[in-house]
């Protein structure tokens, strides 16, 4: 009982539906493609994994490549960061709109480093607060609409993570979030990694980053779903 | 009626002598044939003597001592009835079942002795004298003696069987002892004489003769303090034995008690009831705690026993306690109780008993941590023990909850009891009924999904073959009849009452089963105006009682205390199942169903020695009893090699049964000690013995001084 | 020390990194160990294996930290060698050799349990040993093996295996638990690793280290500075070319800040799995609030793409720096507040005290690392006992605990708290002004760092080749250390139980799986 009054008096600490931006920091950002300077040159090996390429004056980006090394944030690096979180792509249509207003979720670690299973764990949080959207955590895949997929798929998870799509009733969509769910990231070449939850299960939402924040995969989840956030986010250069 | 039970008689020693002679491979069979017969034929004679009471056969008269006889009262004619349902299914389950012990032992003994124990049990309970009915009883205790012995290659047997006598003979002496006392005081053998005669006994005599007589029939119906030989020896028979011994033999004890304490010699101290109440109590919960932690199926099923004997005890317990309060609309419900428990016991636990033979023919084995999953191979099996189950369970609409239902409720009126020590005794084994009831429920939950569903713990679990068709139908029958007892209880009722009219001072069963359209307590003029009118035209039509237990109160205004009706609850269910299943269909019209693999966590596969066994799912009862079960009794012995790997850790548990920790073995070590003492005494000098005579005849002096 | 055997002892090694080695042979290993002095602080750190040239081809290296760095060498002639197991005078070896069975194929004779470890033999054939350069390199996925059967050891009347796992029902990382019992309490546990093995080690091989730092951060994306720190120090030490001054200074800023976000999230786990979801929460809250202030003034949540070898990839200023140490401080006292009601809470602690007690001679035995070891009466430090980064400049206040049971571990954590708050703020004032990066080539040779992570002590072995490229890198994570600890620590305790004690040990999958 004690708790209940201190959970009441707390302060709401929960992101605003319509700015969930505000605090600074719930995105880290990403590089976007960037007009080169006119006769500028530009060192590709500033891109360790070759997300960033130089094609006709101006910098592309590969974003599903990024593994968030950082290395193109440095300003002398020339590339400008979007702080946007609407990283998602969606590569099927969304689930039918029965089930707009709750969806249940499975994660399957596959293999992460902690980072995105964590940023997960923050979106179930107060913070983020997963559960005002309809979406809930469950337990078995058997009561699942949605598998959300993390890391880079190991042998060791590989028949974990198909089994768990077998057991989920249709309709259902899978998540892949972070590079490394999306096609290995930095662990693609290993002998132990599989490379990617598309290796072994059909991914519907594609979240890439390393990892992506809370808002990024909360985006993710609603576009299962035929919705997504607000846009926003500022582009600095 | 003397001449069909004569005839009767006549056809089980032929039955006996029947199945003793016939050639091997055909003696099972007859034995069937001729002991069905003979089970209807005494059912015969018990609804003859349930409707239309006494009938007398004067056998022999013996100058001095009295006339032997047979007298047979309603309530021996329940008992005769029970008796013969439950030996009827033996009988028809034994030729199949047998087959087990084929080319080990000859079954033609054993089924010639279970005919000559139907005979013994009828003379039992038709006897109308002490001599008649102890001898019949002698001969009884000898009879399932050799039962209990069948099996007796088994090394645990002999000393299982030796158990059972000896606790037997200690409870015959003390009968006899009581009721020579009351043949003394009585100045008569004859019950109906000793029962005329009974209200001048001095209280003194009498309280020896209820104390003596109840510790004597209780060692037979297994009720504490004297139940250890029972969870030994009922396992070690047969199971078609072990059916008998469960369902016929324990319910002797019972009707001793209820012969003694009701119609012999009616105490009218409150205390007396009291007592009955106690003894059941500590059994009921002695009983179901070991019930819900043994892993052994008839184990299990023989401290379940224990636990029903108690619940039947305590019934007992209320009815003379409420008949001493001179209370006899409530006598009457907890006496229709005590019997309707006794008849319910007697089927589900034959039922279970038969079911656990099945269970070990078809699997070889009876521990439930080896078993599993046999569902999926004793479809039919499954199905009537699931019955049985949940009758032992008391999960309506089975035989079970309405007697366990009517127990609590005899026992929670108590309230009209003005005396607050009894409310409190009663409240506290209200408490113990109660939670006896749950930890039958988790019992019986335990046994059947660790029996039958699950993984197969074992191969030859998962090689089982269903039983014989000759099996089934016994235990169709029995399943049959726990439904039937379950569904309809106050027509059940109804015929108890008649059968405790005799025990009861009341028979006003209306009092709680009220007729069809009964008119009740209606507020409005014009309902009561109109009501028994329709009421009427109803009761013309279905002059029968109603199919709802109901009880107004004894105050005014208060409305009914309680009210149940599992007629009505099945309707209800099956009116739900049916709009269940109809909607079901009307919205799954064109979706397949897809079967998928079970989710296991992610592993790849999951094999029996990962899920949970019998013994782990009663760890939590084990830990909150502890204490009972099995104080500091457990070690384990630990391998380490290198120093730091452990390999294996070995536990034993050398629980002892808790009677025997706390009463008999103190008990036998007093015993022990007093001989050593006596034998101490006995060092051949002979100035000790001039020594011990001269203090004996002081002592005598000083006695016969004092008085 | 008498060095047992044909030993001999040399004090050498790389340059900046003085240690007493000695050299045995294979058959004097158990005799050479068990004369290695026990002082209460002893503890083994692992089990370096490196191919080399022939005569030669097997080069082992037997790492002791405590309580002073020593290592023992061992020269393998043969090619399939089978080495005497130490596991019986050093359990703390016990995974350490089992992980170099499975991935070397080198047998330890005189251990009880080889085989199936690191490489699950349903994934992996039983001969499959990918991290050989030499011979039958390369990472074979062989034909699966069979379907794993768990060793059971248990003998009771109705005992049985209770797995869980590898899929939990929560948001947990994939382990799988096997608890034998014969119902409530756990009579022997084992953890089931590596269902997570990404091979980090082996995709290492062959680049160059500002590449292979990106798989280093990514061991355990959690505490990626720590790993990021031990990589980048010990390539530092190889190329003799340590970080500037403001550029250490830094690091050890953002390794306590790690700490507290680390810390903050095990206390969370902690409360969370007591039930109390209103204190949970707030916790909760109060990590994301850190991982907010670390990507506003360092660019990522997770603090990635900042340590490198030779420095730090940024400099925040000033400004932030003071924000930093503000915040730090807004949100510790903030969580400091919560632990402190938290410990008047009896229904909190009924769940954590004399729950999961391991011992300080117990702890010693199964060598466990950082707060987990500390709650168990050592005072096991490597900020202190071998610093690193700026740590010489502000020594650190080390939280000690006897009791060794769950609310012991509890209070190390929540005494750290503080401790890394104190650090932050002193640190503020004592940064340096300067350049934060220095340039780092290192030649041939090998390396060695141990940092304290906020899990425990992490060590990094680095071998570059001629051309500056990674030849072998080996990872001593502090988890799988107090993994190998975990199942001491949850026996004879009931399933109930299991989710705090292990919620206590703040351990983490990633970190040990690699």
């Amino acid at each position: 009982m004690p708790w209940f009054w201190e959970g009441m008096k707390s302060p709401i600490r929960t992101l605003s539906r319509r700015r969930p931006d505000q605090p600074p920091g719930v995105t880290p950002g990403r590089p976007v493609a960037t007009a080169l300077p006119p006769g500028a040159t530009w060192n590709p090996g500033i891109c360790p994994v070759e997300a960033l390429q130089e094609d006709s004056g101006a910098i592309a980006v590969e974003f599903d490549r990024c593994v968030h090394c950082m290395r193109c944030q440095q300003p002398e690096a020339g590339v400008a960061w979007a702080y946007d979180y609407q990283w998602a792509r969606q590569h099927t249509p969304p689930l039918p709109r029965a089930f707009q207003h709750s969806i249940h979720v499975r994660i399957i670690d596959a293999g992460d480093c902690g980072a995105c299973l964590s940023e997960v764990r923050q979106l179930t949080g107060p913070v983020y607060s997963l559960h005002r959207f309809g979406i809930y955590v469950t337990p078995t895949p058997r009561e699942a609409d949605v598998l959300l997929a993390v890391g880079p798929v190991t042998a060791g998870m590989k028949a974990a993570l198909r089994e768990a799509y077998q057991a989920m009733p249709t309709p259902k969509r899978v998540v892949a979030v972070g590079v490394c769910a999306l096609n290995g990231g930095i662990f693609a070449d290993g002998f132990a990694v599989e490379g990617g939850a598309a290796r072994v299960v059909p991914v519907d939402v594609a979240v890439g980053g390393c990892p992506p924040p809370p808002l990024a995969i909360l985006d993710a989840l609603q576009r299962v779903i035929g919705r997504g956030l607000a846009r926003s986010g500022e582009v600095r250069a | 009626m003397t001449l069909l039970f004569g005839t009767w008689l006549v056809w089980t020693l032929l039955a006996a002598a029947a199945t003793a002679a016939a050639p091997r491979p055909a003696a099972a069979r007859v034995s069937a044939l001729m002991g069905a017969a003979q089970a209807l034929g005494l059912g015969a004679v018990a609804v003859q003597t349930m409707q239309h009471g006494a009938w007398r056969w004067n056998l022999w008269h013996l100058s001095g001592w009295g006339t032997l006889e047979l007298a047979a009262s309603s309530t021996g004619g329940f008992f005769l009835l029970v008796a013969a349902i439950v030996l009827a299914a033996v009988f028809l389950f034994s030729p199949g079942y047998l087959v087990r012990y084929h080319g080990e032992y000859d079954p033609r003994p054993l089924l010639a002795v279970l005919h000559l124990l139907l005979g013994f049990i009828a003379i039992i309970l038709l006897a109308g004298d002490i001599v008649t009915f102890l001898i019949a009883w002698e001969v009884m205790s000898v009879l399932s003696y050799f039962i209990v012995l069948y099996d007796q290659h088994v090394r645990s047997t002999p000393r299982a069987a030796y158990a059972m006598l000896g606790a037997s003979e200690l409870g015959f002496l003390m009968v006899v002892a009581a009721w020579l006392m009351l043949a003394g005081a009585a100045h008569s053998i004859d019950f109906s004489t000793i029962a005329a005669a009974s209200p001048g006994i001095l209280p003194g005599i009498r309280w020896a003769i209820f104390l003596l007589s109840l510790f004597g029939f209780g060692t037979k119906a297994g009720l504490f303090p004297a139940m250890s030989w029972l969870p030994r020896a009922h396992p070690a028979a047969p199971a078609n034995a072990s059916a008998v011994l469960s369902g016929a033999i324990l319910n002797l004890g019972i009707y001793g008690i209820v012969l003694t304490n009701a119609r012999l010699l009616p105490l009218p101290s409150p205390s007396a009831g009291l007592i009955v109440l106690g003894i059941g109590a500590a059994s009921a919960f002695v009983g179901i705690l070991y019930a819900a932690t043994d892993t052994h199926i008839k184990r299990l099923l023989a401290h379940s026993s224990i636990e029903n004997m108690g619940l039947i005890t305590i019934a007992l317990g209320a009815a003379l306690t409420f008949d001493a309060w001179h209370l006899p609309v409530l006598g009457l419900l907890a006496w229709i109780a005590a019997f309707y428990q006794v008849l319910n016991h007697s089927v589900y636990k034959t039922l279970l008993f038969l079911g656990a033979g099945a269970i070990d023919q078809a699997a070889g084995d009876l521990d439930m941590d080896r078993l599993g999953g046999l569902a999926r191979r004793l479809g039919w099996t499954s199905l009537f023990l699931l019955a049985g189950t949940m009758a032992i369970a008391a999960v309506p609409p089975f035989a079970g909850f309405a007697s366990e239902w009517l127990i609590l409720q005899s026992l929670l009126r108590s309230v009209a009891i003005p005396n607050a020590a009894v409310q409190i005794a009663f409240a506290l084994v209200g408490v113990v009924v109660a939670l006896a009831a749950g930890l039958a429920a988790t019992a019986f939950i335990r046994f059947y999904g660790m029996t039958f569903l699950g993984h197969h713990r074992s191969e030859h679990a998962a090689q089982a073959v269903e039983v014989a068709p000759g099996e089934r139908v016994a235990l169709a029958f029995l399943a049959g009849l726990t439904l039937l007892l379950g569904v309809l209880p106050t027509y059940v009722a109804a015929g108890l009452a008649h059968v405790t009219a005799s025990l009861s001072k009341s028979t006003a069963l209306a009092a709680f089963v009220p007729r069809f359209f009964q008119p009740a307590r209606l507020p409005s003029p014009l309902g009561a105006a109109f009501y028994p009118l329709g009421a009427g035209i109803g009761r013309s039509v279905m002059p029968a009682p109603g199919l709802v237990f109901m009880h107004p109160s004894t105050r005014l205004g208060a409305g009914v205390v309680f009210a149940m009706s599992p007629t009505y609850l099945v309707l209800a269910l099956l009116m739900a199942l049916g709009a269940a299943w109809a909607l079901a269909r009307a919205l799954g019209r064109g979706r397949r169903a897809v079967r998928r693999r079970p989710w296991l966590s992610g592993a790849r596969s999951v094999d029996a020695g990962l899920t949970y066994t019998a013994t782990g799912l009663a760890r939590p009862i084990w830990v909150v009893f502890r204490a009972v079960l099995s104080p500091g009794q457990t070690v384990d012995r630990e391998e380490v090699v290198a120093e730091h790997f452990r390999v294996s850790i070995v536990r034993d548990d050398q629980a002892r049964y808790v009677v025997d920790r706390l009463i008999v073995d103190p008990a036998a070590g007093a015993a022990r000690g007093l001989a050593r003492l006596l034998a101490k005494m006995h060092r051949g000098s002979v100035n000790a013995y001039v020594g011990y005579a001269f203090l004996a005849l002081l002592a005598a002096m000083v006695l016969v001084r004092i008085t | 020390m008498s060095a047992g055997g044909g030993a001999r002892t040399g004090r050498e090694g790389p340059e900046r990194f003085p240690a007493r080695i000695i050299y045995t042979a294979a058959a004097d290993l158990p005799a050479v160990v068990e004369q290695l002095p026990s002082a209460p602080g002893r503890l083994f750190l692992g089990l370096v294996v490196e191919e080399q040239e022939p005569p030669t081809p097997w080069h082992l290296q037997y790492w002791w930290a405590e309580p002073d760095s020593s290592w023992l060498v061992v020269d393998v002639a043969a090619q399939d060698p089978s080495i005497p197991s130490i596991s019986a005078v050093e359990f703390a070896a016990d995974w350490p050799e089992r992980e170099a069975e499975d991935l070397f194929g080198i047998a330890f004779a005189g251990h009880p349990q080889l085989g199936d470890f690191v490489l699950h033999d349903e994934d992996f054939g039983e001969s499959a040993v990918p991290m050989r350069q030499v011979a039958g390199g390369h990472g074979t996925t062989a034909a699966a093996g069979d379907a794993y059967r768990p060793p059971r050891i248990v003998e009771a009347p109705g005992g049985f295996l209770m797995p869980v796992g590898p899929v939990f029902s929560g948001i947990q990382e994939s382990v799988r638990f096997l608890l034998e019992t014969v119902g409530e309490e756990i009579m022997h546990a084992q953890v089931r690793l590596f269902y997570k093995y990404r091979g980090v080690e082996k995709l290492m091989e062959g680049h160059a280290p500002d590449r292979a730092l990106l798989l280093a951060e990514r061991v355990n994306g959690t505490q990626a500075t720590a790993h990021a720190l031990a990589f980048a120090t010990a390539v530092e030490r190889m190329a003799g070319a340590p970080a500037p001054m403001r550029a250490q200074m830094l690091r050890t800023l953002l390794a306590e800040w790690e700490r507290i976000r680390s810390h903050v999230g095990t206390l969370a786990g902690i409360v969370e799995s007591t039930g109390l979801s209103v204190p949970a929460n707030h916790l909760i809250a109060a990590e994301e609030r850190l991982l907010q202030q670390s990507a506003e003034h360092w660019g990522h949540r997770y603090l990635f793409g900042l340590v490198a070898p030779g420095g730090l990839t940024g400099d925040p200023g000033p400004a932030a720096l003071g924000a930093m140490a503000a915040e730090a401080e807004r949100v510790v006292s903030d969580v400091l507040r919560v632990c402190d009601r938290l410990t008047f809470d009896n229904s909190f602690l009924d769940r954590l005290e004399m729950v999961g007690v391991v011992p300080p001679a117990r702890a010693a035995t199964l060598g466990l690392v950082g707060p987990v070891r500390r709650a168990s009466g050592a005072e096991m430090d490597f900020r202190r006992s071998h610093p690193y980064a700026g740590y010489d400049q502000v020594p650190p206040a080390v939280a000690v605990e006897v009791e060794g049971d769950g609310y012991a571990r509890f209070r190390v954590f929540r005494r750290e708290l503080e401790a890394s708050l104190h650090l932050i703020q002193q640190l503020v004032h004592k940064i340096p002004a300067g350049p934060v990066t220095a340039p780092c080539s290192p030649g041939a040779g090998w390396a060695a760092a141990t940092v304290e992570a906020p899990s425990g002590a992490l060590t990094y072995w680095v071998r570059l080749d001629d051309h500056g490229r990674i030849r072998r890198c080996h990872i001593m994570p502090p988890s799988l250390a107090n993994w190998h600890g975990l199942p001491d620590a949850v026996r004879d305790y009931a399933f109930q139980d299991f989710p705090i004690i292990l919620a206590t040990y703040g351990l983490s999958v990633a970190d040990a799986d690699r």
